[in-house]
């Protein structure tokens, strides 16, 4: 069923909805999966990507060939993971060895786990691991090491704040806490999948020198996510914002949703978002490093798809109450968009003017916002100068109006010169003709020039001496041809 | 790890010293530098004033009376601040940015000094037109300079940048821009007189201009650490591509925003937010500001707005200051909305000074 607000938003939005239509009729994947030579239990485990991922599966399953059953079997495994620590059914002694060995039962074939209770939506997952592992123990052994490892960090990570019974009771204490928290659960699978890439040399090496870089990528997702959250983490009983930071503006946690809190919580979602941005710059300089199509695809468009969600959930107070996500035309619009880090860039650009729009001087963070837009447009500029000097520009310009160079255009300027010289020489060559035709049959253009030099311009009376000075001119052959 | 030692200042004259940025620099060094001397050259010393630095009123443009004060001061390092405000006659800038400066560069080198740090301006590469985005240090001079001020500070720049070296003198030049703070005269007192006519909803451009701003202890801040990098310069160091003398630096506050958010920044700080805004457009207030000196000419009155300070707030004009940053290992000590709120809490307490003075 389609609801009567989705349609009078495509109404208002005839763009997305175009985009949804072309995305679902011309998208053409730039490398498809070859289902007919895959195994069942390979088939098994792509069905386990698309119930488990809604966003990332279409993503995954389009990258080059070498990444695209690494990246899978990396998602499922990281998911599994999640399944277990998520749930909260499952005894602390019995989930805390699990969690910090499950990089070893990557080895173990035949391995699944039923412990999990009925509700885990996720549940059949790990029900049926044992065909992950066995697909596992297939890819190359470099990417096998790379996913244990960071299987064996990320589990630890989450035995340990299973462990702390601060955590689960209060959520995250200060933002040094916040950056470590989605550094696990996030910004490893960053370092994971950069390192997948480097391997497989679709990424610079340098970016495994810098591993802000990719952690950055994780977190600008996960922070994203966990501020348009709010309202979905609180009624499970979870809380990921930091108390270093909601503190500031209310006693509360949970009473972010009252309408007499309501400027306390729009400023309290402008510094989440402030948090958040910090990160949108490094996120532009990974992408820079990537160098195969399809790496860049899967990379960025949950980038694109995480700024635009910002821009949306900035000072917006329908965060506090249910999941607030950007339309699916948008979506699409915006993987219609992503194509090199030039466009990525413009499309940061858009999204940060929408939150630059809706930051207010009454926020405390007004300023900081501003700069921390700003921080992202310098560098920006600093990869991509605008243009200096008029003639630049005007190219520049052109350019984004029609899609043609600076030699194109010039070429297309020569051929309307050459067309326009060809029709101005045509009725030339014709006027000569018949002005010549009129001469040679005696034609006074002497009389009818006179008349215009008196002043006689009425249309009568240039007729008339036109015709007087033809008919003269006939009169005065006749009689010759006569004579003759 | 040992903590990288700090090279120690012993004597410092700073020209200028109780003018805006020069008594904040004045201030900078005896915080930072307890060991060091301090003393100060300017026109007029009844302002601005600190205990334990020596004061000597002098003109920098006349050759007897700065010897005089560099023989009585004997400084190591001679920062010079000076630089007249916006606004004033051709001549005076010729006399106090070209002239004064060249009896202060050959002075300092006759006697010795070891280093000279030259308060410049960002706006010596702007021509006046065009926009200026993430510019760096590799920006030329404009042909044409924009007005007697920017060509000015460009010539003074220049014959800092030339002494460089000259019989054992380091120079550096500093180009800052769109400075503010406690003691400002023109940046924050500007935005509060458009507060007080009530003139808030007023927003020139689209505000999609950005503009760097430096808070006045960051600017401060930058001369120190230039003084301090080339005196810890050995006295047989090569110049490299690594080496800070002989060389101009952009200097703000790093965190570039657009125009108008900085302007609301401050008004928001002094309590106020306009309830809404008023655009008007980029070429109708050039227009309006013609017009508006035009009818200032005719009356004979100051202008309330101008062509040229419509361009300052409808231009993009930002930095890349990573030169600064690599080089000269400057990070600015205060944010920039951090800056905001301290420097409009001075002025706000400076009103109340005074309202008591008038009370009593």
């Amino acid at each position: 069923m389609v609801k009567t607000s989705t349609l009078l938003h495509y109404a208002c939005h005839p763009n997305q909805l175009r985009a949804i239509i072309q995305w679902k009729v011309w998208h053409t994947p730039l490398h498809e999966r070859d289902e007919e030579k895959e195994s069942p239990s390979l088939k098994r485990c792509f069905e386990f990507l698309d119930l488990t991922s809604r966003s990332f599966s279409a993503v995954i399953q389009e990258l080059c060939p070498e990444l695209c059953v690494s990246v899978a079997l990396f998602y499922l495994i990281l998911r599994g993971l999640d399944t277990i620590e998520d749930d909260m059914t499952i005894a602390l002694s019995e989930k805390e060895p699990l969690l910090r060995s499950f990089d070893e039962v990557l080895d173990k074939q035949g391995w699944n786990y039923k412990g999990n209770g009925p509700n885990e939506k996720d549940r059949q997952l790990c029900v049926e691991f044992d065909v992950v592992i066995k697909e596992f123990a297939l890819i190359p052994e470099p990417h096998r090491v790379i996913i244990k490892d960071i299987t064996k960090k990320m589990g630890n990570g989450m035995a340990d704040y299973a462990n702390n019974a601060e955590h689960n009771v209060n959520g995250v204490n200060t933002v040094a806490d916040y950056d470590l928290y989605c550094h696990y659960v996030a910004g490893l699978v960053g370092e994971g999948l950069t390192r997948l890439f480097v391997a497989s040399e679709k990424a610079n090496k340098a970016l495994l020198d810098r591993p802000h870089l990719s952690n950055a990528m994780g977190l600008f997702l996960q922070k994203t996510n966990i501020i348009r959250d709010y309202a979905e983490d609180l009624a499970d009983g979870r809380r990921f914002w930091p108390k270093e930071i909601w503190s500031k503006y209310i006693a509360t946690y949970s009473e972010f949703p009252k309408p007499e809190n309501e400027e306390a919580a729009l400023n309290c979602i402008s510094e989440m978002c402030l948090n958040a941005l910090s990160h949108a710059d490094e996120c532009l300089f990974y992408l820079a490093g990537i160098r195969e199509q399809s790496v860049f695809n899967f990379a960025a468009i949950p980038q694109v798809m995480a700024i635009a969600t910002l821009s949306l959930v900035f000072r917006n107070k329908d965060v506090y109450h249910k999941n607030v996500k950007i339309a699916k035309g948008e979506a699409c619009e915006l993987m219609l968009e992503v194509g090199n880090l030039r466009t990525v860039c413009e499309v940061f650009r858009k999204y940060l003017k929408v939150i630059h729009k809706k930051n207010t001087p009454k926020d405390p963070n007004f300023l900081k916002i501003s700069a921390a837009c700003g921080k992202v447009e310098q560098f920006i500029e600093s990869i991509f100068p605008t243009p200096k000097g008029d003639d630049e520009i005007a190219n520049h310009r052109q350019q984004e109006a029609t899609g043609e160079t600076p030699e194109q255009a010039a070429e297309a300027k020569k051929e309307i010169f050459l067309l326009i010289a060809a029709i101005v020489a045509t009725l030339f060559v014709i006027s000569a003709i018949m002005v010549g035709i009129a001469w040679m049959l005696g034609a006074r253009f002497d009389i009818a020039f006179q008349e215009l030099m008196n002043g006689n311009f009425k249309p009568n009376a240039v007729s008339s001496a036109v015709t007087s000075a033809v008919t003269s001119a006939v009169t005065s052959i006749a009689p010759e041809h006569v004579e003759l | 790890m040992s903590v990288p030692k700090k090279q120690p200042l012993h004597n410092v004259l700073v020209v200028g010293g109780c003018g805006f940025l020069g008594h904040h620099v004045v201030k900078l060094l005896l915080e930072q530098h307890p060991e060091c001397n301090v003393s100060v050259l300017d026109l007029r010393t009844d302002v601005n004033n600190f205990p334990k630095v020596a004061y000597y009123s002098a003109d920098i443009t006349s050759r007897t009376q700065v010897d005089e004060v560099l023989s009585k001061s004997k400084p190591e390092v001679v920062i010079d601040t000076v630089s007249p405000i916006f606004g004033l006659g051709k001549d005076i800038y010729f006399k106090v940015n070209v002239d004064g400066t060249r009896t202060l560069l050959e002075a300092s080198t006759d006697k010795g000094v070891r280093a000279f740090v030259y308060t410049s301006s960002a706006s010596v590469v702007f021509d006046g037109v065009s926009d200026m985005r993430n510019v760096n240090e590799s920006a030329p001079i404009p042909k044409v300079p924009m007005d007697a001020y920017n060509e000015t500070k460009a010539i003074g720049e220049k014959m800092v940048i030339d002494a460089n070296r000259k019989r054992g003198m380091l120079t550096i030049s500093l180009r800052l821009s769109g400075l503010f703070g406690p003691g400002d005269r023109q940046a924050l007192p500007g935005m509060f007189i458009a507060l007080e006519r009530g003139q808030t909803k007023f927003q020139l451009g689209d505000n999609s201009n950005m503009a760097d701003f430096t808070y006045i202890v960051n600017a401060a801040y930058a001369h120190v650490l230039a003084a301090e990098k080339l005196l810890a310069m050995p006295v047989d160091q090569e110049k490299t591509t690594n080496t800070v003398d002989g060389e101009a630096f952009f200097i703000t506050n790093g965190e570039p925003v657009p125009f108008w958010d900085f302007v609301r920044a401050v008004w928001a700080a002094k309590g106020h937010v306009a309830p809404y805004t008023i655009v008007i457009p980029k070429s109708i207030s050039s227009f309006a500001g013609a017009a508006s000196e035009l009818v200032g000419w005719l009356t004979g009155k100051e202008p309330n707005l101008t062509r040229q300070k419509v361009k300052l707030s409808t231009c993009q004009r930002y930095f890349d200051i990573r030169k600064a940053t690599t080089l000269l290992g400057y990070k600015p000590l205060v944010s920039l909305s951090q800056g905001v709120l301290d420097g409009v809490a001075w002025f706000v307490e400076e009103e109340k000074k005074q309202a008591e003075k008038k009370g009593q």
